[in-house]
């Protein structure tokens, strides 16, 4: 009885934080989609879950050669000539989420296959 | 026939105002050979050194953990006849540093500022490993790696890092166990990171799930086990059967405030630690706290077993981790 009433339990709380977007955190949810690959650059768009605590994203290319990095304070942004790494197709990019005294809530990284 | 000794006098080649004739033919040679002849020596004499402390770096790993501290392991080949050698270290703080030759034969070795004496004894091929505290720096919450390489390395980040820049790209990258592994050239590079949560992501176009479902259906599935949990309640009192009721007697756990009076010696940093556990509701996983406050496995554990000896928590074992609860009933020290 005690294991389906946990059960049960572990189900109501999954699907109340799962189910109702409000109870996401900074960059819980992402979405990256490529576009424009050419074997040297792609565009990337990320998306992610709206956070009320978050004042300010930065976001950046650490594939890019030079590092490339940019501020937004909106739920997506679009990267140009977003390069991969050497030998490789794979991009690596990252976006921190500041509050309203500039201090980091949290940070991501990404790895994208630009190939895919 | 009569022999006859008659003295002669040699009859000087050299008046008083004659001249010195020397032969010049072998001396322009001569003059052209003492620079070569210099240069060779000086080759010579700067190539001893050198061959007393040849070596080169076959292979070069570095492991960066969560406390900033560097592991450096690198296989260097060095002269088997010269009974040691000299190796640049990175860095001057160094620890655990361990030279194993061939047919894993542990070398002496002494640490002399950034470098370090390794007698060689008769082995070709020399593993060095040592931990290092000056290869990485932080400022805020960015740590930053920075070194100036010898030859080509291997670079694996540590757990849950974030990198947020690299003036140098790497020629490889993998992903282990969620650590981050370049292959960088040799030269300078930095690499800066912060300490997060990562994710690998793929690029996706596809729409997220409808997660109404999921909250209807979990709705559904609560309401369906309360029932079952108020019908089989309801059925157990309509027996009545006598039950005794226990008595749980709770001891409340002290606030920081209670602790740190009745402890007035604590030290500030393990104020800290109390506070967070008290603030997260009593307890906390030790993995937790090194965590939270940046603390290497050994030092975290010092701290806690401090604590326990003074009677502020107890350590219990919850899936092979350690548990760390503020203890109830505290009493002044005598």
């Amino acid at each position: 009885m005690k294991v389906i009433a946990s059960l049960g339990l572990l189900i109501l709380v999954a699907s109340v934080f799962l189910g109702n977007p409000a109870f996401a955190e900074s960059l819980d949810n992402i979405r990256i989609s490529v576009s424009n690959y050419d074997g040297n650059s792609a565009t990337v768009k990320i998306t992610w879950n709206h956070d009320d605590k978050t004042t300010n994203y930065k976001i950046g290319c650490v594939s890019c050669n030079p590092n490339t990095e940019k501020f937004t304070t909106g739920d997506s942004i679009t990267f140009n000539n977003v390069t991969p790494f050497p030998n490789s197709s794979s991009a690596m990019l990252y976006v921190i989420t500041y509050d309203s005294e500039n201090k980091i809530i949290s940070a991501k990284q990404l790895i994208v296959d630009l190939g895919q | 026939m009569n022999q006859e000794m008659v003295v002669s006098y040699r009859q000087d080649s050299i008046q008083e105002d004659g001249m010195l004739f020397v032969r010049t033919e072998g001396i322009p040679p001569t003059m052209i050979k003492a620079p070569i002849i210099l240069a060779g020596l000086i080759i010579v004499t700067a190539a001893i050194p050198l061959q007393n402390s040849f070596s080169s770096t076959k292979a070069l790993d570095l492991i960066i953990f969560q406390d900033g501290s560097t592991h450096v392991s690198s296989l260097i080949e060095v002269d088997p006849l010269e009974p040691d050698f000299t190796v640049n270290l990175f860095g001057n703080s160094i620890d655990n540093l361990v030279a194993i030759g061939e047919n894993d034969f542990l070398l002496y070795t002494e640490t002399i500022g950034s470098s370090a004496l390794v007698e060689t004894f008769g082995s070709s091929t020399i593993s060095l490993d040592y931990d290092t505290h000056d290869l990485v720096s932080k400022e805020g919450r960015i740590w930053t790696f920075s070194i100036q390489a010898p030859s080509d390395y291997t670079l694996l980040m540590p757990q849950n890092s974030i990198i947020v820049g690299m003036s140098a790209l790497p020629q490889n990258m993998e992903l282990i166990n969620e650590q981050t592994k370049f292959s960088f050239q040799n030269g300078s590079n930095e690499v800066n990171y912060i300490l997060g949560t990562p994710t690998s992501s793929q690029p996706s176009s596809s729409e997220p799930l409808d997660n109404s479902l999921i909250f209807i259906g979990g709705a559904i599935a609560s309401a369906g086990i309360i029932g079952a949990i108020f019908l089989r309640k309801f059925q157990r009192t309509s027996k009545k059967i006598e039950t005794v009721q226990t008595q749980k007697i709770s001891i409340e756990t002290p606030d920081p405030e209670t602790i740190f009076r009745l402890r007035p010696n604590l030290r500030e940093d393990d104020k800290e630690i109390v506070n967070f556990i008290f603030n997260n509701g009593g307890q906390a996983l030790e993995s937790e706290l090194r965590k939270k406050f940046l603390q290497p496995r050994t030092t975290m554990w010092r701290a806690v077993k401090r604590l326990e000896r003074q009677g502020i928590i107890e350590i219990v074992k919850k899936d092979l981790q350690n548990l760390v609860k503020l203890k109830g009933g505290l009493e002044e020290e005598n």
